[in-house]
C-alpha cells in the first residue's frame, strides 16, 4: 500500500515501501534499488535519519516526491555497465569450455610382464602393478609426457592462452621391449601432437630427441609393420591441404647431434583426403586405414626407392565408403571389416581389390557385402568363430554372419550410451558374452548368443576403451582416467587406481 | 542443473545444429553460406522485436521537445530542482511507455542466440574426437546431413571454427573490424536523440562501448559467430532502414544514403508538440494525442496552426 497524506509510518518501512513502489512505477529497476540501498547503508552506518522526502510523503503516487532518486542518467549508465559485464562474462565463458579440449581416456591398459599400461588424461603413459594394484612411480617415463610445451597463441587462445588438455587416446603398442605412445595437446586450435619409444624395463626415452613432435592431433593407436612405425593425423600445421596423413617413422634411426632428429626419425608420410583418426591395421606389407574423408586405403610399406620422392604411389586401392570412416578396420581371413558414418557396415576382399578390378565404391558381388546399422560406426567389430560383433554410436549391437554379412540376432542388442571402443568376450556364468564398454557409463556384458544383457560392471563413468580382460577380471579404463577391475564371475568391483597420481579411488 | 542442461540442448543446440547442417546439405556443403542464410532466417524471426523497438525509438524521439521544456523549466542546478526534472523525465517516460535503455533490448534477446550458436559451431564442426563422437546425439533421425559429417569449414579463406585471430591477413583484421563498424551503424541507427545530457552521455557510450567489445571479442571467436554478428548486423541496418522510415544515417558528417542516390529520404510524419505543463489532475493522454497527430499529419499543417491557436488562448 502506497503511503498517503497523514500516514506516518518509520523510517526503514518507509524507506522499503518507497524502494517497493519505484520498483512498480520506475522503468529503471537496476538503478534505483542501487540508488535506494546505498541510501539506507548510508543511513545504517551513519545514524542519521532519512532525508525529509522519506519521512514526509505529503502527495500522491506518482507525483515527483516518489520518484526522487530515480535519475534516468545515472540509472541508464548503471544498466548499461551491467549489461556491458554481463555480456562479456557469457560471450567469454564458452571460450573455457570443453569444446575444443582433448579429454583423452581412451587408451585400453595392456598388460606385459605383471605391469599394466595405460595411456593417461596427462599425455603420460602410467605403469601400475597388476598384482597389487599399485602406480609404479618408479618407472622412468612417468614423468615423459607427450608434448613438452603444448603451443601458445596468447592470451586470446584458448581460456587465457593456458593449454588445456594433453591426452593420449591410443592404446599404447608393445613391441620387442620397447613401448611407444603417442598423443596430442592444444591451445584452442592449434595442437601439436608427440611420439615417443621408451624402455619398457625401465622407462627411459629410446630415442635422442625423446618425442618426436608433430603440429597436429593424433589420435589413433600406433602400428608396426616391417618395422615401421605407423600413425594416422589429422592436418598438420597451418597447412590447408591436405587434411590428413598416415606417417611412417624409423623406430631404430637415430640422428648425429646437430641433425634435425625428426627430419631423421620421419621416413615418409602419406597424404590422404581426411583426418586419420583410427588405428591402421596392418597385414603383410600393406597398412589399411579408414579417413573422415570417407575413404579406405591400402597403402604399401615397403622401403623402396621407387617411392622416395613420389610418397603418393604408395597407394595400392582406395576404396570409397557412404560416410567418415573413424573406425579401425579389422582383418580377418582376408577380409577388411569396417563402418561409417552413414550407417554402413562393408567386408571387402583384400585379394579381390589387389587385383585392380574394383574403384570407387564397387563392391564384389561375390566376396564382398555391405549392411546397415542404426547409427555412426566408431568401434573397431570383433571377430569371433566366424560372427562379426559391431557396436554403434546409438548404443547398437549386432551379430553378422562373417561371410554374408546376414544378422544373427532376431534384434539387435542395445545399450545405453555410445559404443567408440572394441567390445571383449569375456565368459559369464550363463554363457559367453562380451563385455561393451558404454561412453554414458558402465560396461555391458551383452550374451553372444541373443544379444541380450547378462549384466553391467558399473564404473559410474563413461567408458570409451577396450576392456582387458585377464584370468577371470575384467579391466576398464574410464574416461575419467580410472582403472577399475572387476570380477568376471560376480561382475563386481575389486580395485581401482587413479593413472594419473597413482592413488587409489575413493 | 541437469535440467537445465537438458533445457538448453533441446531448445538452443539442437534445432541449431540440425539448422546449419541442414542448410550445409542443401547449400553445396559450404558451412559459411549456411551459417550466412542461418542469419538470414533468424534475423526474420526477429523483425517484430526489432519493430517494436524502432516505435520505441521513434516515440522517444517524439518525446525530445518535451523533454527540452522540461530542461528548460527545471534548468537550476539545486538538488531540488534536479531531482524535480528527474522524476518528470521519468513520468514522462513511463506515460509514454518508452524504456530508454530500451535500444539494448534486440542485443540482450541475441546473446542466448549468439552464445548457442557459438557452441553449435563448435559442436557442429566439433575439434576433439570426443565431440566428433558425440555429434551423433545431436542430429534428429531425419536430418540427411548425419551422413556427411564431419563438415568442410572453410570458407573465404577461413576456417569458421577456428578463431578469427588465427584467420589470415587480413581476414583477422578485416572481421573484427567489420563487425564493430556494422555494430556501431546499427546502434546509431536504433539509438533515439535525447536532449537529456545523462541520457545522451550514456547513449554515447553504449554507441562506441559496444561495437569496440565486440570488434576485440570477435577475435576470440570462431570466425563462423562472427561471420553471423557481422551479417545480423548487416540485415539490422537493412531492417531499420526500411522500418524506421528509411531515414539516411549521418556519420561522420555524411549522409547515406544520399539524396542523390535515387532513393529520396522520407521524413517519417510527426509533428512536434511544444511542452504543456500538466497538472497531477490533467494527465496528458500520449495514446490519445498520437492518435490526432497521426490524424492530423494526413492533412498538413492544419493541426499545428489549431494548436498554436489553443496555446495562445491558454
Amino acid at each position: 500500500m502506497p503511503p498517503g497524506p497523514g500516514r506516518r509510518l518509520r523510517p526503514r518501512a518507509l524507506a522499503r515501501e518507497h524502494i517497493a513502489i519505484e520498483i512498480r512505477s520506475a522503468g529503471l529497476s537496476a538503478g534505483t534499488i542501487g540508488g535506494a540501498r546505498r541510501a539506507r547503508r548510508h543511513r545504517r552506518r551513519h545514524r542519521t535519519p532519512p532525508e525529509t522526502p522519506y519521512r514526509t510523503h505529503s502527495t500522491a503516487p506518482g507525483s515527483s516526491n516518489f520518484s526522487r532518486t530515480a535519475k534516468p542518467g545515472v540509472g541508464a549508465r548503471r544498466f548499461a555497465v551491467f549489461a556491458v559485464v554481463t555480456l562479456t562474462l557469457l560471450l567469454l565463458a564458452p571460450a573455457c569450455l570443453n569444446d575444443l579440449t582433448p579429454q583423452g581416456g581412451w587408451s585400453s591398459p595392456v598388460l606385459q610382464d605383471g605391469y599394466f599400461y595405460v595411456g593417461n588424461k596427462d599425455g603420460r603413459v602410467a605403469r601400475i602393478e597388476a598384482q597389487s594394484g599399485s602406480f609404479d612411480h618408479n618407472w622412468r617415463a612417468t614423468n615423459l609426457q607427450v608434448v613438452s610445451a603444448a603451443p601458445s597463441t596468447g592470451f586470446l587462445g584458448s581460456c587465457g592462452g593456458v593449454p588445456r588438455g594433453q591426452a593420449i587416446y591410443g592404446t599404447p603398442l608393445i613391441e620387442d621391449g620397447t613401448l611407444y605412445a603417442a598423443g596430442y595437446a592444444c591451445t584452442g586450435n592449434d595442437c601439436e601432437g608427440g611420439v615417443f619409444a621408451v624402455d619398457l624395463a625401465t622407462g627411459d626415452p629410446v630415442w635422442r630427441e625423446q618425442v618426436v613432435n608433430i603440429s597436429t592431433k593424433i589420435v589413433g593407436k600406433l602400428a608396426m609393420g616391417d618395422g615401421t612405425l605407423v600413425f594416422g593425423t589429422a592436418e598438420v600445421g597451418g597447412e590447408d591441404d591436405p587434411p590428413g596423413y598416415i606417417y611412417a617413422i624409423d623406430p631404430v634411426a637415430d640422428a648425429a647431434v646437430g641433425v634435425d632428429p625428426v627430419g631423421v626419425r620421419v621416413k615418409w608420410r602419406f597424404a590422404a583426403d581426411g583426418n586419420v583418426y583410427s588405428a591402421p591395421a596392418i597385414s603383410g606389407n600393406v597398412a589399411y586405414f579408414g579417413t573422415t574423408g570417407g575413404s579406405l586405403y591400402a597403402v604399401d610399406l615397403a622401403d623402396s626407392q621407387e617411392y622416395l620422392n613420389r610418397p603418393e604411389d604408395r597407394l595400392l586401392w582406395k576404396f570409397e565408403a557412404e560416410g567418415a570412416i573413424t573406425a579401425p578396420p579389422l582383418i580377418e581371413d582376408g577380409q577388411i571389416y569396417f563402418g561409417d558414418f552413414s550407417g554402413s557396415f562393408y567386408s571387402l576382399n583384400i585379394a579381390a581389390r589387389s587385383g585392380g578390378g574394383l574403384s570407387g565404391t564397387a563392391l564384389d558381388a561375390s566376396s564382398e557385402w555391405k549392411t546397415e546399422v542404426d547409427d555412426w560406426v566408431w568401434a573397431q567389430a570383433l571377430a569371433l568363430d566366424g560372427i562379426l560383433y559391431v557396436s554403434t554410436l546409438g548404443g547398437g549391437v549386432y551379430a553378422f554372419d562373417q561371410a554374408s554379412g546376414r544378422p544373427l540376432w532376431p534384434e539387435p542388442g542395445s545399450v545405453e550410451g555410445q559404443v567408440v571402443a572394441q567390445p571383449s568376450p569375456v565368459e559369464h556364468v550363463r554363457g559367453p558374452a562380451i563385455a561393451v564398454p558404454s561412453g554414458k557409463s558402465d560396461v555391458y556384458i551383452v550374451s553372444l548368443a541373443s544379444g541380450e544383457i547378462f549384466g553391467q560392471l558399473f564404473t559410474n563413468a563413461p567408458v570409451k576403451s577396450k576392456p582387458l580382460v585377464e584370468e577371470g577380471f575384467i579391466y576398464v579404463h574410464t574416461e575419467g582416467g580410472q582403472l577399475k577391475s572387476f570380477s568376471a564371475g560376480d561382475l563386481t568391483e575389486r580395485s581401482c587406481v587413479n593413472t594419473r597420481g597413482g592413488e587409489k579411488c575413493e | 542443473m541437469e535440467f537445465l542442461g537438458i533445457l538448453w540442448d533441446e531448445v538452443f543446440m539442437r534445432p541449431m545444429i540440425n539448422s546449419l547442417t541442414l542448410l550445409y546439405d542443401l547449400l553445396f556443403d559450404n558451412f559459411g553460406l549456411s551459417i550466412i542464410v542461418f542469419t538470414v532466417l533468424m534475423r526474420l524471426l526477429l523483425i517484430p522485436l526489432q519493430v517494436r523497438q524502432t516505435r520505441q525509438t521513434m516515440k522517444m524521439q517524439e518525446l525530445q521537445p518535451r523533454m527540452k521544456a522540461l530542461q528548460d523549466k527545471y534548468k537550476g542546478k539545486s538538488r531540488e530542482e534536479r531531482q524535480q526534472l528527474s522524476a518528470e523525465t521519468m513520468r514522462l517516460y513511463r506515460e509514454a511507455g518508452v524504456n530508454p535503455v530500451g535500444c539494448l533490448g534486440p542485443l540482450v534477446i541475441q546473446m542466448p542466440i549468439w552464445i548457442a550458436l557459438y557452441r553449435a559451431i563448435l559442436r557442429a564442426v566439433p575439434p576433439t574426437p570426443e565431440g566428433l563422437a558425440n555429434l551423433s546425439e545431436a542430429f534428429y533421425w531425419w536430418n540427411p546431413a548425419r551422413a556427411i559429417v564431419p563438415l568442410n569449414s572453410d570458407f573465404a579463406g577461413m576456417d569458421l571454427v577456428d578463431f578469427v585471430q588465427n584467420a589470415p591477413v587480413p581476414l583477422n583484421f578485416a572481421l573484427p573490424v567489420l563487425v564493430g563498424g556494422s555494430m556501431w551503424v546499427q546502434q546509431k541507427m536504433m539509438t533515439p536523440e535525447t536532449s537529456d545530457p545523462r541520457q545522451a552521455q550514456t547513449n554515447q557510450i553504449m554507441l562506441w562501448m559496444m561495437p569496440v567489445m565486440f570488434g576485440f571479442f570477435t577475435l576470440q571467436f570462431p570466425a563462423g559467430l562472427g561471420i553471423y554478428i557481422l551479417f545480423s548486423n548487416l540485415i539490422g541496418v537493412a531492417i531499420q532502414y526500411f522500418i524506421g522510415g528509411r531515414k539516411p544515417i549521418t556519420i561522420f558528417g555524411r549522409q547515406f544514403p544520399s539524396q542523390g542516390d535515387g532513393q529520396a529520404a522520407i521524413e517519417p510524419h510527426r509533428t512536434i508538440e511544444p511542452y504543456e505543463e500538466k497538472t497531477d489532475d490533467a494527465k496528458p493522454d500520449i495514446r490519445r494525442k498520437d492518435r490526432r497527430r497521426g490524424h492530423r499529419s494526413r492533412s498538413g499543417h492544419a493541426g499545428r496552426s489549431s494548436r498554436r491557436r489553443r496555446n495562445n488562448r491558454r
